[in-house]
């Protein structure tokens, strides 16, 4: 069981800085998530920390030891660091069974015999690869690649697993099942697991936290999900979430008038609104109601059926709006045709000043 | 994406002053530099400075010297002449095998790569057994058949040197146009023919533009071979005093024997090589612009054959007359000449015997020549094999500052013409920088190493490459040392381009003779050398029957290769 530690970590490749003064903290047996657009410096982190490359600045710890530090002059080699890793590409090494894969972790860590013939049985089995043992990974599907990889981690680090993009080669349901057998070793054993995807939903259903990255290589967000869902810390994370709308909008004697339109929302503004004049206000697909009486008035320039849901493009004197509608309600309520006049009711909208881009 | 250091100053954080990266690095920088740099740098130092002073009268005085200007144009003459029909030839049956549908394609394209497997100089032999005008069985025989007034052909002409040269060059544009042919997008043709464009325009203008690039690289291939090329002018042109400037090259030094003047003239005649061969690859690069493109695609994909219709019998015997004359009768005359019990005598049934086989074993030269050659190959295989994939690991994994340097160096001896390379190792190692391998073997051992290097760092570097960094990544953090990462994960993964490299070595080394010829000392003969002394010392069928027992040699090495390749591709 460690704790990882980053502490004001930066990292360039040449001249390009890809990670700026990060500071992050991963609590004992938890499960952090580290989530952001692609290229935003998430592997690279990650390769920072098990000793792939050394950073510019900064010091790292696992648990309390000092694994690297730029001031002390330490660097401890990546076989010394004790982390299970999977990576991106799974890297199950081509020449070796799955048996030789699963075991060679602990060969290397000087491990009794009987003792590795026992964990590797038993990681395996927890990753549903029983009876593979002898198959080379060219007769495995990508999926089964990625679930040996996570057999090989499993057995190389109880402290620590770092899971770099882990599942996105599973199909749904197997997906769904190794979300849920992760949850399950992680309780078992308390190992603390780092989380590396771009895919929030995933994240979101797995870690304990989830530190949201920006493409500048640094943390926007840190919080539970439940934070991070209920009160993203500005536009970049409002919109990387979830699908999002945002209006453009000047605030006007305690309420919000639209851009480029004489149009006032008919609501009042949040207790804790900034005093900036110019903001967007953010809106979820979800979180926009038809409502007959509302005296915001818009109109249905498109209506996609997609089984479970409507998307409607709604168009807001100008401003165009995503509204999904789930199909039951629909269905039972009043039925919306292309070009039909709509009120349009926002529940919780969120106010982000404006970036002041140059 | 990766890059080892990014932060330079912290090597030392690793606690040990050398990681194993600098150590490959600096390693392979300093072999290549003895095995390579100094050779070259020596010709150059010996051409232009005299006791230590800046001097060019030599090298004016060489380059002004009509016979080596001679050897010049001579040399330029035959490489155009060679490059240019080699490349029609090529060009012609490369469309033929890939784009029509003329019969027995499998068979032609085994009988292609046999011109590959043996030295042109033994083709060289042979044509000379058949068409010297003196007593070439061929010109003897139409002589007497057709009673013609002389002999009709003169092996021993640019003409006779330029048609050996040729048979023995051309698949390399063969090999080269038929392989991109084979990748092309049939569509591209297709939608031609569909916008309503005729057979031949679609060839001259869909066709012929698409496989430029690969016509242009065989043809390169060609040029810088036969520019280089010692073996079958040193055969055919001595007796007639044509001389091109890897012969002439060759004369100087041999005549000198051993004099300091002698060598130092050869080498200043070796810049004027070298000059005349970057030339020609400047020359190629601004003419023909190559570029690849990216209709080209990767995977196979079944073309549209042409209907040869009426044209496809006449086509198929001039195709395997071509073939025959090509490949088989050179090694056919060399095998029975082999045989005979004295050269001379007529080719029949009661003047063959295996007499001259059985002496070779007998004699002395001959065992010495094929112990050292097999000892070279060996060697030189292995160690050239080594060195070339420490350098691909370093130029593709550890990536240090000035790889490309690396990478260039370690490529250069494959356009350095032989003789060159044979020069610079002589001015190196004999004494000049207080080391003398003269007439031992290790000198031989050393240039061979040196030419073949890039072989097995091409092939190596193109398996590493495949080899994607995670892995050894991945062995890193399951608990193995760098070390223990590249012999547990990369060498294993690498080991057919480590098999192969070796193969790509040992076969030519073999059949050496460019290097060797100036290198050998009275007990340190290769084969090929061995060959050449027993041929112009006058002991033809011998020549031929050590030439013989070389081919069968290389034809059991290369079915052996052939097994385990076939070996690794099923399992």
């Amino acid at each position: 069981m460690a704790s990882v530690r980053f502490e004001r970590v930066s990292i360039s490749y040449g001249d390009k800085q890809v990670i700026r003064d990060l500071s992050l903290t991963v609590e004992d047996s938890e499960i952090m998530g580290i989530i952001g657009p692609s290229g935003c410096g998430k592997t690279t982190l990650i390769r920072a920390l098990c000793g792939f490359i050394k950073p510019h600045t900064g010091d790292i710890y696992i648990g309390d030891q000092l694994v690297f530090s730029v001031d002390k002059r330490i660097n401890i080699p990546p076989e010394r660091r004790g982390i299970g890793v999977v990576f991106q590409d799974y890297a199950v090494w081509p020449h070796m069974s799955v048996w030789d894969n699963v075991c060679y972790p602990m060969k290397k860590r000087k491990i009794e015999k009987n003792e590795i013939q026992r964990r590797a049985t038993h990681a395996l089995a927890q990753v549903r690869m029983t009876g593979y043992e002898k198959h080379m990974p060219s007769q495995l599907s990508g999926g089964q690649q990625q679930r040996v990889a996570i057999a090989r981690a499993l057995v190389s680090s109880s402290e620590l697993i770092i899971l770099d993009e882990p599942i996105t080669n599973l199909d749904a349901k197997l997906r769904e099942e190794m979300i849920v057998e992760i949850q399950m070793i992680q309780r078992d054993i308390g190992t603390t697991i780092i989380y590396i995807t771009h895919d929030q939903e995933a994240a979101l259903q797995l870690c304990d936290r989830i530190a949201i990255m920006r493409m500048n290589g640094d943390i926007a967000q840190i919080g539970t999900d439940e934070q991070i869902i209920k009160s993203p810390i500005d536009r970049y994370v409002y919109s990387f979430i979830g699908v999002s709308n945002f209006l453009p909008a000047t605030l006007q004697g305690g309420k919000a008038k639209l851009e480029n339109s004489d149009l006032v929302l008919p609501f009042d503004l949040p207790a804790d609104v900034s005093s900036q004049a110019t903001q967007d206000i953010g809106v979820r697909p979800m979180n926009i109601v038809f409502d007959e009486a509302s005296p915001l008035r818009g109109t249905i320039k498109r209506a996609v059926f997609l089984g479970n849901q409507y998307d409607y493009f709604v168009s807001l004197d100008g401003h165009e709006l995503r509204v999904e509608r789930n199909a039951l309600d629909a269905m039972q309520g009043k039925q919306y045709q292309e070009g039909d006049d709509v009120g349009l009711v926002f529940i919780n909208p969120a106010f982000y000043p404006r970036e002041v881009t140059a | 994406m990766r890059r080892s250091n990014v932060n330079p100053d912290m090597a030392r954080l690793d606690g040990k002053k050398f990681s194993m990266d600098k150590f490959l690095t600096i390693l392979s920088f300093v072999i290549l530099i003895i095995v390579v740099i100094i050779p070259m740098l020596m010709i150059v130092y010996n051409t232009f400075f005299v006791d230590g002073r800046f001097d060019t009268t030599l090298f004016t005085e060489i380059i002004l010297d009509p016979a080596n200007v001679g050897a010049m144009w001579n040399t330029i003459k035959i490489a155009l002449l060679v490059t240019v029909l080699g490349t029609l030839v090529g060009l012609f049956f490369a469309w033929l095998l890939g784009r029509s549908d003329i019969p027995l394609k499998g068979l032609m394209r085994s009988m292609f790569t046999i011109p590959y497997m043996f030295p042109p100089f033994f083709g060289a032999m042979a044509w000379e057994l058949l068409l010297s005008p003196r007593s070439g069985y061929l010109n003897n025989w139409l002589v007497t058949t057709f009673g013609l007034a002389s002999a009709p052909f003169n092996i021993n002409s640019i003409g006779g040197i330029v048609f050996v040269e040729l048979s023995y060059y051309f698949p390399f544009v063969f090999m080269q146009v038929v392989s991109a042919l084979e990748r092309m997008d049939p569509t591209l043709e297709e939608s031609a023919r569909i916008a309503g464009a005729k057979q031949w325009y679609v060839i001259r203008r869909i066709t012929m533009p698409l496989v430029l690039p690969a016509t242009s690289a065989g043809a390169l291939l060609i040029l810088t071979s036969s520019l280089s090329h010692f073996g079958v002018p040193a055969i055919l042109g001595f007796s007639k005093k044509i001389y091109t400037l890897p012969t002439r090259i060759y004369q100087l030094i041999s005549r000198a024997s051993g004099s300091f003047q002698g060598i130092r003239e050869g080498a200043a005649l070796s810049i004027l090589l070298v000059i005349v061969v970057m030339l020609a690859l400047w020359l190629q690069k601004a003419v023909l612009k190559t570029g690849s493109y990216d209709i080209i695609k990767g995977k196979s994909m079944r073309p549209m054959l042409i209907k040869l219709r009426g044209a496809k019998i006449p086509l198929l015997i001039i195709s395997f007359l071509s073939l025959f004359v090509i490949v088989v009768v050179p090694l056919l005359m060399i095998v029975l000449v082999g045989l005979l019990r004295a050269y001379g005598l007529p080719l029949s049934m009661e003047n063959f015997t295996l007499d001259n086989f059985v002496n070779l074993f007998n004699h002395k030269m001959v065992a010495d020549s094929v112990k050292n050659s097999l000892f070279l190959s060996v060697a030189s295989g292995v160690i050239a094999m080594f060195l070339g994939v420490m350098i691909a690991y370093v130029i593709n994994k550890i990536r240090p500052r000035g790889k490309t340097a690396l990478e260039i160096i370690s490529i250069l001896p494959y356009s350095i013409p032989g003789i060159v390379l044979a020069i610079g190792v002589i001015l190196a190692w004999s004494g000049n920088l207080g080391l003398n391998l003269y007439n031992t073997i290790w000198i031989i051992l050393v240039a061979y190493i040196a030419r073949y290097v890039a072989f097995s760092m091409k092939s190596a570097s193109a398996s590493l490459q495949q080899v994607h960094y995670s892995l050894e990544d991945a062995a890193r953090s399951s608990g193995a040392t760098h070390f223990e990462s590249l012999t547990d994960i990369t060498l294993p993964l690498i080991r057919p381009a480590m098999i192969s490299g070796f193969f790509l070595i040992f076969l030519p080394a073999m059949r050496e003779l460019t290097t060797s010829v100036l290198l050998y000392g009275p007990y340190t003969r290769t084969l090929g050398v061995a060959i050449y002394s027993l041929r112009s010392d006058g002991y033809i069928v011998d020549a031929s029957a050590l030439a013989a027992m070389t081919i069968l040699l290389i034809i059991i090495v290369n079915a052996i290769v052939n097994a385990i390749v076939k070996d690794r591709k099923k399992g």
